[in-house]
Formats: structure tokens, C-alpha cells, sequence
């Protein structure tokens, strides 16, 4: 096809390929880790954090860059441990999100030429309008945090599926948080420029969400989720330059979505990987118990529930969930209150 | 606009004339009354959401209404049908996936953060499709009042009458559902119907909502509101009146605001409702610290009601 020949598209494909490669890097740990919601946030800061940078008459990148970098680091000190509540960014992200729009009116009403084209191009992406020098730029930042993401893969994956032992072994589980949160910036101030800020969300959990649905094993699910992530990007940048009716962003969501949507025709049981059934006990139980731990610990506390009761129910619900009972049912020693004799009783299975 | 033939209007400090000037367009009477209806239903339902922990589905319901406006719009259909249908169908989309994922919520917020994104690139699709509209998706995102009418008032008031009343009828339950669903459940309440009846409640204020503050700052009527006064106070009947109190406040706020200014509403009421989230902060913490320091447990609380009561916080009471 010839629309290859076109420089529009060589940038788009070769900025393109790198950016879905840190996406999909990222975005691994970020549905690991359950923080897909601080992603959504960040997608809502990158948008304020442009137009903030155009209305002040900056570079765009530079406000995108610092905007998501310096909020994802702000997220992580605010929540516990690293780990932000649900309501408090929400009420944070609406904020902002509005202040981005009082930027993009500033914006359009202070320049007479500029129409609301840069709102729409920030929030939806201009893959297609990148120059050759904001390519290698695009690709050396990309490449940065794919780099950095690597080397801090291990204790990273280590911390996120048992955060307690990691702890205990050593492993400064708190910095790595904050550091995974400003790679998580820096990498939707990326995609940002790919696919818009409203769209990055489905770039880092798709490919992710996939590979997560198609394998149990930690690092291959990661390089499957680059590798899809870098797929869905050609197929869609090159669906859109043969049917330019699609805007490209569009293409490459569509693609992504339809991937994600074929993983769940392929095991139509629809088990993920916190239901360790029938097959795979070992590590996909493991695994399996440390994602609900995981996912739980963000949902305990609330204001009338109190977090006693939470915590059961999180553990009645999973040993229920999990469908994992021993075969011999576990006994435990009852004394006599003298001390002397101690007989056992069985235990019996729930349900 | 409309705004334009308007002999610029200039805010005076008189209230009352202000008032009467502004609500000698008919727009802007519609939009405050649309704005009222919106915000008591989403206030009452986002206490609910609030307290289930279910920001991230109402987010996404929300993004929903983008596609459905937008496809209304290319198809040349009203928008509210477009609103109130692709936010009641995504619910119950998330109703439908969510049952199985319970204990997979890692991939579970996956699909939704896909299903979310997949919406928005739908709607900009269409948008980009349609091309005849000016302002671009700017309007549908960020909201605007200009263009309420009176047949969106009436469908807006229905709704939420309609929201309301189930919600009343199942209030309860759902409360228990809530605060501690495996007891709830083994009590016999159907706590997998509530949830999923939840969602299209939600789905349907979320609608709402979108016509005024667009459909990406919902939350600043949802979210904010609601923690607002649940920050105030841990009683729910005054929690629930609170946070309706605020979203008006917000909501009517906001419109003053946005006649004077060139700005969009949404920046308005988010930028409102956030300062209120603040301040209840502040309140609270300020509690908590002349709490700690009045002596002993019990007296210390009294103290602590009798002084909030003589002081300028009209929110008393602590539990």
C-alpha cells in the first residue's frame, strides 16, 4: 500500500510503536495493582495539564509532563500507603478536569485564530500530526520509561503480589510505589499524544486486561501485554490510513477493544485469575489470593461499614470465590478444660 | 448565542434584581430548573454510590452518555433519548459482567477502564462523523446551559421522580445491602438484585446529570456532594439532606456563575463543589482536633456538639 510511503504515517507508526510499548508495560502493573481508577485520573490531569501549558502560552508537552508526573506522585502520598481512595480522587479529578475546561475557554478565546481545535486535539489525539523531532523525542522518552519500568519489574511484581512479605524481605515497597506512580505519569503524558488523554485509559488496560486473561505467568503476561499493545497500535493506525473516515484514535481503541473482547470468547467460562478452579492450583492460586487481597484492601474502609466487617466479609467472600477447600477438611485440637485429654474435630467445609 | 443579544450582563450586588434579570430569559429559567431536579436526584443517588464504593462504574456510566448524545445527534434524534438509553444500557452491561468478575476485581476494573475508553472513541467517532456541530465534542464534555428546553425539563422531572420513588422503596434494603452485604444476604435480601437495580438508578441520574455539567464533570453533582456530607456526618437521613442541600447549592451557584462569565458551567459547579469538599475537610479535622483536646471522651463530644452549635457551622452533631 502506498499510504506507507507517506512521512505522516512512518512517524505515526514509529512513535506509535514505542509509545504502545510503554503503555503496555505500564499498564500490566497498573491492572496487577488494581490502580486503573489512578489512571483514569491521570488521563483527566494530562488534559488540564496541556491546555493549562497552551493557555499560558507554553509547550504543550511541558504541561503535560508535569501535570501528570507531579499528580501521580501527589496521589501516592495522599492515599494510604501509597495507595489513593476512590472518592477523594474522584472529587479531585472532577476539579481539575473543570479547570481544564476554564483553560481550554481561556485558550480559545484568547488567541481569535485558534478554534476548539487544540481541546479536541489533546483530548482525542493527533497521531497523525506528529513532526519528525517530536517523533524522537516521543521514542526517547517512551524508550526511558520502558527502561526504567524493566529494571524495576522484579521487586516491583514482588511488592505488588505480596506486599507484606515483600516488605519483610527488604524490599522498599513504598518507593517502589511512588516511583511505579511516576512512571504511570509519565507514561499517560505519552500516550496522551498517541491517543488523547480521554482515550489513554484503554491503551494501558486492554492490552494488559488481554494478556492478563491469556496467561498466569507474570512475565510473560507483561511481554504479551507489550506485544499486544504494539499490535493493536499498527492495526489501527494502518485501518485508519486506509478508511480516513476513522480518526486514528478511534481505530486503535477499536482494535484493542475487539482483542480484549475475543480473550473472553476464547475461555468462554470466564474464569480470571482470581478463580483458581478446576486445573491450575499452584501459582494461579497464589496468585490468584494475593490479586483479591490486593483489590480489597483499597475497598475496606468505609464510613458505616465499619473495617472490621469488611475484612470478613473480603475473607468469606474469597475462600468462597476461590472454591479452594482441601480434600482431607482441616482438623483442629480441642482441649479439656483440665488440660489433660485433647481430642480432634473436623472442620467442616463452607457451604 | 443567546448571550449575545443580552445587554452584556454585569453582576450587581443586588441580589433581587439580579435574580429577576436573569430569569427573564426563558433559558436560563429552564436551566435552573433543570439543574434543581438534577441535582437533588444526584445527590440522593450519589450518596448511595458514595457509600457502595462504586465511583469507578459511575464514572463510567458517565462516559457512556458521550457516545449516546453523540449518536443521537449524527442520527438526528433527541438527546436525551441518546443520554437516558446508552447510560441505562450500559448499566446494566456493567450489572451483567459484574456478577461473574466478584472476586476478580483487578480484571474486572480492566473491562471497565476498556468498556470507558471504547465509549469515548465511539463518541468522538460519531462527533467527527457528524462535523455540522460547531463547538465541536466541547459542549457534550463539558456541558452547557443554553440549550435546555422545556421538553427536556419535563423528561428530566420524570425521571428523577420516577428514580426517587424506587430508590425510596428500596432505601432500606439497599442501605443494609451496603453497610454489610453477607449479612444482608443471609437475612434473605436480595442483594445481587438491589446492586444491579442500583446501576440503572444510577445509569438514569448519571443521564441527568450529563445534560447540565457534561458528561465528563458528573461527578461535581455525583461525587462531591456526597462526601461532602458524609465528611459533615456519619448519621445518614442528615447525610442524605446535606448532600442535596450542597448539590443545589452547587448547581444554582454554578449557573449565576456561568451567566456572568464566558466560562463553561461545568468548570463552575466542579470548582464550587470542590471548595465545599475542602472546607468539610477542614471542619471535620478542626473537629477532630477540639475533640481531642477537650478532656475526657465523653465530655469531650459534648463540648464539641454545644461548641459547633455556637459556632458558625450550621452541621452539628458527630457520631
Amino acid at each position: 500500500m502506498n499510504a506507507l510511503t507517506q512521512p505522516f504515517l512512518q512517524h505515526a507508526l514509529l512513535a506509535g510503536t514505542f509509545i504502545a510499548l510503554a503503555a503496555g508495560l505500564v499498564g500490566y502493573f497498573l491492572v496487577l495493582r488494581a490502580q486503573i481508577f489512578t489512571g483514569d485520573a491521570l488521563s483527566h490531569v494530562a488534559f488540564t495539564g496541556a491546555m493549562a501549558a497552551l493557555a499560558g502560552g507554553y509547550d504543550l508537552r511541558l504541561g503535560l509532563f508535569a501535570a501528570t508526573i507531579g499528580v501521580g506522585l501527589l496521589m501516592g502520598g495522599v492515599g494510604r500507603r501509597g495507595r489513593p481512595d476512590d472518592v477523594a480522587i474522584g472529587s479531585v479529578f472532577a476539579w481539575i478536569l473543570g479547570l481544564g475546561a476554564f483553560f481550554l475557554t481561556r485558550y480559545t478565546t484568547s488567541r481569535s485564530g485558534v478554534q476548539g481545535g487544540a481541546g479536541t486535539t489533546v483530548l482525542f489525539g493527533s497521531i497523525f500530526g506528529l513532526n519528525g523531532s517530536q517523533t524522537l523525542l516521543a521514542v526517547a522518552i517512551a524508550v526511558t520509561i520502558c527502561a526504567m519500568l524493566l529494571l524495576i519489574a522484579r521487586p516491583l511484581l514482588f511488592a505488588t503480589l505480596d506486599e507484606a512479605v515483600a516488605a519483610a524481605r527488604g524490599v522498599p515497597v513504598r518507593l517502589l510505589g511512588f516511583g511505579f506512580l511516576a512512571l504511570v505519569g509519565a507514561c499517560a503524558a505519552e500516550a496522551t499524544q498517541a491517543v488523547g488523554s480521554l482515550l489513554l485509559l484503554g491503551l494501558l488496560a486492554a492490552p494488559a486486561g488481554a494478556a492478563i486473561r491469556l496467561t498466569d505467568r507474570p512475565f510473560r503476561a507483561l511481554a504479551l501485554a507489550a506485544c499486544l499493545a504494539v499490535g493493536e497500535m499498527w492495526a489501527g493506525l494502518l485501518l485508519s490510513a486506509e478508511l480516513p473516515k476513522l480518526p486514528p484514535s478511534f481505530a486503535i481503541m477499536a482494535t484493542a477493544s475487539a482483542v480484549y473482547a475475543a480473550t473472553f470468547l476464547r475461555r468462554g467460562r470466564g474464569r480470571g485469575p482470581g478463580r483458581a478452579g478446576s486445573g491450575r492450583f499452584g501459582f494461579g492460586f497464589g496468585f490468584g489470593q494475593a490479586l483479591v487481597m490486593r483489590c480489597r484492601d483499597d475497598l475496606t474502609v468505609s464510613q458505616l461499614g465499619s473495617h472490621a466487617t469488611a475484612r470478613s466479609a473480603v475473607w468469606t467472600g474469597s475462600i468462597k470465590g476461590a472454591a479452594v477447600w482441601p480434600r482431607h477438611p482441616p482438623t483442629s485440637r480441642v482441649r479439656s478444660p483440665d488440660g489433660s485429654a485433647s481430642t480432634t474435630c473436623r472442620v467442616p467445609a463452607p457451604g | 448565542m443567546l448571550l449575545a443579544d443580552a445587554p452584556s450582563p454585569a453582576f450587581s450586588w443586588n441580589l433581587f434584581t439580579d435574580l429577576q434579570e436573569m430569569w427573564a430569559y426563558p433559558f436560563m429559567v429552564n436551566a435552573c430548573r433543570a439543574g434543581a431536579i438534577v441535582a437533588l436526584v444526584c445527590a440522593v443517588v450519589g450518596w448511595f454510590m458514595v457509600l457502595r464504593r462504586q465511583t469507578f462504574a459511575g464514572h463510567t456510566l458517565s462516559v457512556a452518555a458521550f457516545p449516546g448524545a453523540s449518536l443521537a445527534i449524527l442520527l438526528g434524534l433527541s438527546t436525551s433519548l441518546g443520554y437516558f438509553g446508552f447510560c441505562v444500557a450500559t448499566a446494566l452491561v456493567i450489572a451483567a459482567l459484574g456478577r461473574k468478575g466478584r472476586d476478580a476485581g483487578a480484571e474486572e476494573s480492566a473491562v471497565t477502564g476498556t468498556v470507558q475508553a471504547f465509549a469515548l472513541a465511539c463518541g468522538y467517532l460519531f462527533i467527527s462523523l457528524y462535523k455540522g456541530l460547531l463547538e465541536g465534542p466541547t459542549a457534550l464534555l463539558f456541558g452547557s446551559f443554553l440549550g435546555i428546553t422545556t421538553g427536556q425539563v419535563t423528561v428530566l422531572a420524570v425521571v428523577g421522580v420516577i428514580v426517587l420513588a424506587v430508590l425510596a422503596v428500596i432505601g432500606r434494603p439497599l442501605l443494609f445491602a451496603t453497610v454489610d452485604p453477607e449479612v444482608a444476604a443471609g437475612r434473605g435480601v436480595p442483594v445481587r438484585l438491589l446492586s444491579a437495580l442500583f446501576l440503572v438508578l444510577l445509569g438514569a441520574a448519571t443521564a441527568g446529570a450529563s445534560q447540565i455539567t457534561g458528561t465528563l464533570l458528573v461527578f461535581a453533582l455525583m461525587v462531591i456532594p456526597a462526601a461532602t456530607a458524609q465528611q459533615l456526618t456519619a448519621r445518614p437521613g442528615l447525610s442524605l439532606a446535606l448532600a442535596a442541600l450542597v448539590g443545589l447549592a452547587c448547581c444554582w451557584l454554578g449557573l449565576i456563575a456561568a451567566y456572568y462569565q464566558p466560562y463553561p458551567l461545568g468548570f463552575f459547579v466542579t470548582g464550587i463543589a470542590f471548595a465545599g469538599y475542602l472546607l468539610a475537610h477542614l471542619v471535620r479535622i478542626l473537629g477532630e482536633a477540639r475533640g481531642r483536646a477537650g478532656g475526657s471522651r465523653a465530655g469531650g463530644s459534648r463540648a464539641r456538639r454545644s461548641r459547633r452549635r455556637g459556632s458558625s457551622f450550621p452541621i452539628g452533631g458527630t457520631a
